[in-house]
């Protein structure tokens, strides 16, 4: 069923079959997108959990002919920014990898590869590392980045090539020290 | 490094780190619910109200009977043209953020009094009573506030209104000032600047004439990082603001 006969049920009738339909299609990516910002998955639960009743409360405020993704990453970010601003502990991907995933043997091998650049995107600025995770994992083009993030493209065009140099500067480091390493 | 290589490890770094958010899906939409259930037990606040239908109806009926009253002279005929052009459903306006331009769509807000164009991709109307307030989307809970609040006062001039404002809100505000404007909206404006660190309140009354002896007060409410964003915004939602004629205009 696509987002406009979904929405249209909730709207009309608040009809929570609907509601978790309309959840298991962006619910997943939701988490994803809020654990990568926030850096912890119980905050990002919490922001998905908060995201997911505003919705649902406000829905009517939402447009049937407007796209519906957007609307919801644009209440999903003001979530994670509230959630990181009230504080708590920052957790690293180290940390990460050690309490949450269960790792195969070739997973471990990328992780160890390019950890540094897990924890170069972990430490990017929030305005540099929220348009990478929307743009990389959350699929979204610039234009509708610019309109989550209610910033000018031209600004969000300039964040995110920060972000990105940062990166890339941080991948070129491994390759050299991986090539210094095979030639010894 | 390739510019791809880099776009592909970035794609694939961040799903790789976040793919076990998958176990926490379910429990996280139990809570969803339980949270859901208990605010609608509980009546809180966030419910929705059933309110629009009936102020739309009322609309409706004022415009009838004002294009029925004024469809027989030729002032009036012109006047009915002027308020089918007001209630056009959507407008695309250019405006100016940051210094650059950008096209957007405005969708109309009719109440009885008065219509607006709202940018619906950041802002909605919430009413209570006599009061609608302009909120923005989604917005963060630990900010300070932004909003645009719109009422009537009644037999009062915008002069005595911002007279009584330059008196009450002295101890408010380090900056307060009155001044006569003709953009965005004819009134007369008294605004007050909390400070100068990035959270100090910032709050622009305008005082529009509602033509019938009492002010329209629209209340412009936000923080001083958020002038260049929402106060430019509300600004161009003003812009868009009309006085709906009564029927003894």
């Amino acid at each position: 069923m696509d987002d406009q006969i979904l929405l249209t049920k909730i709207i009309k009738h608040n009809d929570k079959e609907a509601f978790e339909e309309l959840y298991n299609l962006y619910g997943d990516y939701a988490l994803r997108v809020a654990t990568a910002v926030t850096g912890d998955s119980s905050k990002a639960s919490d922001a998905v959990q908060e995201t997911f009743i505003r919705i649902y409360f406000n829905i009517k405020n939402f447009k049937l002919d407007k796209p519906f993704k957007p609307w919801l990453y644009k209440i999903l970010i003001n979530e994670c920014n509230r959630i990181l601003r009230k504080g708590g502990k920052i957790t690293y991907i180290s940390d990460y990898i050690e309490n949450n995933v269960e790792l195969s043997e070739e997973d471990k091998h990328n992780f160890e590869e390019y950890e540094d650049l897990y924890v170069a995107i972990k430490n990017l600025d929030s305005i540099n590392k929220t348009p990478i995770v929307l743009k990389y994992l959350g699929g979204f083009k610039e234009k509708e980045i610019s309109q989550i993030l209610n910033i000018n493209i031209n600004t969000l065009k300039s964040r995110l090539l920060k972000g990105r140099q940062k990166l890339k500067k941080v991948l070129e480091k491994n390759d050299e020290r991986r090539n210094t390493n095979e030639r010894r | 490094m390739k510019e791809d290589k880099l776009d592909k490890t970035i794609v694939d770094i961040l799903h790789k780190q976040t793919e076990n958010t998958s176990s926490l899906k379910d429990e996280t939409f139990k809570n969803i619910i339980g949270r859901i259930d208990e605010i609608e037990k509980g009546g809180n606040k966030m419910k929705r109200k059933s309110k629009v239908p009936k102020i739309a109806s009322l609309i409706i009926v004022s415009l009838i009977t004002i294009t029925a009253l004024i469809a027989t002279t030729e002032t009036g005929q012109a006047a009915i043209g002027k308020v089918r052009e007001l209630l056009a459903p959507e407008k695309e306006i250019q405006q100016e953020l940051e210094g650059q331009k950008e096209e957007i769509n405005l969708e109309l807000e009719e109440k009885m009094d008065y219509i607006i164009y709202i940018d619906k991709n950041y802002y909605y109307m919430e009413s209570k009573g006599s009061i609608d307030k302009i909120l923005p989307i989604g917005f963060p809970d630990d900010l300070p506030e932004v909003s645009m609040i719109i009422e009537q006062r009644e037999n009062e001039s915008p002069d005595q209104i911002a007279n009584e404002l330059m008196k009450s809100l002295t101890s408010k505000f380090e900056i307060l000032e009155r001044q006569d404007l003709a953009e965005p909206i004819p009134s007369v404006l008294v605004f007050g600047h909390g400070g100068s660190s990035w959270d100090s309140v910032i709050q622009r009354y305008y005082l529009v004439d509602n033509t019938k002896g009492g002010t329209f007060v629209i209340t412009q409410t936000y923080f001083l990082e958020a002038s260049e964003g929402h106060g430019v915004r509300f600004d161009n939602l003003l812009k868009e603001f009309k006085i709906i004629p009564s029927e003894e205009d």
